[in-house]
């Protein structure tokens, strides 16, 4: 049996985080998966554990002016209702466990567990999030890619805990948000793409394309979207044959199905473009 | 002690804070309406409502549940929403096993109380997180649908 903490604010779970750097819990739809031991059972966690549930602070949802800031403990379904989240986003959330597992689960919970086949994370990296950290010394902001650095790992420091995640407001006019699984709920993702692109003239201004689930992290194909940037057709794209992606076989997929699959993806997004 | 409501009474029980909210309602409580399935939040057989909305009782230490508002399938039969899903359920025939019932009722009751007059495809994401192994889901869409009929304003 391990200890549980159960702060009542956020500046009481920053000092019992950085006291004790005990496991940051939100809604644990991750976390009693990974440590069940099944009927019975308490689950066999090693280290205390930290509940974040009643630190109310990390629930808000800010709208300014450049985009949503949402505090860590928003629940999946909450986000999925609010009316400025971008639709891309919304369908992401909702392709993620059933109704009831959406009501408990949360953003900052999404993104900590760092799995590469996060449904939230493909957005967020071709949306170029940033997440605030903090702790009791203070707050330090990060791009998402350099909070995530491999499968289950952060950059996050023992005394740290996710506070919020900032999504800058864009309405780019070409979207593709897919997520590949064996059914529609309760799947883990095979392979994602969430890829966007905003057309000024007939030529592509700017352009972000994210995979999940063919690498240690979600990647971002950098030097397709420059190749993108500037073109009028098709014809003009000069691509590398391969994409930068290092699939794994597992129980959910073959590497080279992935491989295909996200190859495939990018393409279905770069016909879509220029339609 | 943690303390919380079950289907209108006031509970009080010595469970350790990461203890499964399912385990403590089966063992501590006496409520065996509530099903184990996979135990990993995939099949909605533990479903039961926490302030209203549906939760996973396997996967929810009972310590997030403290202070709420539980109620599961036990409760929600004696009441007029619980009374017209069983009824809808049973009129409809969405019931083979049985297994994976009491889910179904709160995922059901949870989505009607969202949406009182959901589409088919509304009903088919509202139960999207419950597993039946036995009707092909058809049934219980059916039996979904009669209950938001005959029970309106109840939601």
């Amino acid at each position: 049996m391990v200890e549980t903490l159960h702060p009542s604010s956020l500046e009481e779970a920053l000092r019992l985080r950085g006291s004790t750097g005990a496991i940051p819990f939100a809604g644990g739809t991750d976390l009693m998966v990974r440590f069940r031991r099944g009927a019975g059972a308490l689950p066999g966690f090693t280290a205390p554990v930290l509940l974040l549930d009643r630190c109310t602070e990390l629930t808000r949802i800010d709208v300014t002016q450049t985009g949503l800031t949402v505090g860590a403990m928003v629940t999946l379904a909450r986000l999925a209702d609010h009316p400025q989240i971008h639709p891309a986003l919304r369908d992401a959330l909702l392709s993620m466990g059933g109704p009831a597992l959406r009501t408990v689960a949360t953003l900052g919970g999404n993104i900590c567990n760092a799995s590469p086949a996060a449904d939230t994370l493909p957005f967020l990296y071709a949306f170029d999030a940033t997440v605030t950290l903090g702790s009791i010394q203070g707050e330090r902001v990060l791009p998402i890619h350099e909070l995530i650095s491999g499968p289950g790992r952060t950059a996050l420091r023992p005394d740290e805990l996710l506070l919020s995640v900032f999504i800058p407001g864009w309405r780019p006019s070409r979207v593709l948000w897919r997520k590949v699984g064996t059914r529609k709920a309760n799947a883990l993702t095979k392979v994602s793409i969430a890829a966007f692109a905003e057309c000024m003239n007939g030529r592509v201004g700017r352009a972000a394309i994210a995979l999940g689930a063919v690498a240690p992290t979600v990647i971002r194909l950098r030097d397709v979207e420059g190749a993108l940037i500037g073109a009028a057709s098709r014809r003009e794209l000069s691509l590398t044959e391969h994409l930068p992606v290092r699939p794994i076989d597992d129980q959910r997929s073959s590497a080279l199905y992935r491989q295909t699959v996200a190859e495939n993806l990018v393409t279905v997004f770069l016909e879509s473009i220029f339609h | 002690m943690i303390r919380f409501r079950l289907n209108g009474k006031q509970m009080e029980v010595s469970a350790d804070p990461m203890a499964r909210l399912l385990d403590v309602l089966r063992d501590e409580c006496g409520d065996t309406s509530v099903k184990e399935g996979c135990g990993e939040g995939e099949c909605g057989a533990c479903l039961v409502l926490r302030d209203g909305e549906a939760v996973n009782a396997c996967i929810l230490p009972v310590a997030l549940a403290e202070g709420t508002e539980i109620v599961t399938m036990a409760g929600l039969r004696d009441t007029a929403r619980g009374k017209v899903l069983i009824d809808a359920f049973a009129t409809e025939g969405a019931v083979q096993c049985g297994f994976c019932t009491p889910g179904m009722v709160i995922a059901a009751d949870a989505l009607l109380e969202r949406s009182p007059s959901p589409d088919e495809e509304t009903i088919r994401r509202g139960i999207s997180g419950n597993l039946c192994r036995c009707t092909g889901y058809d049934l219980i869409v059916k039996a979904v649908s009669t209950a938001a009929s005959k029970g309106k304003g109840l939601w």
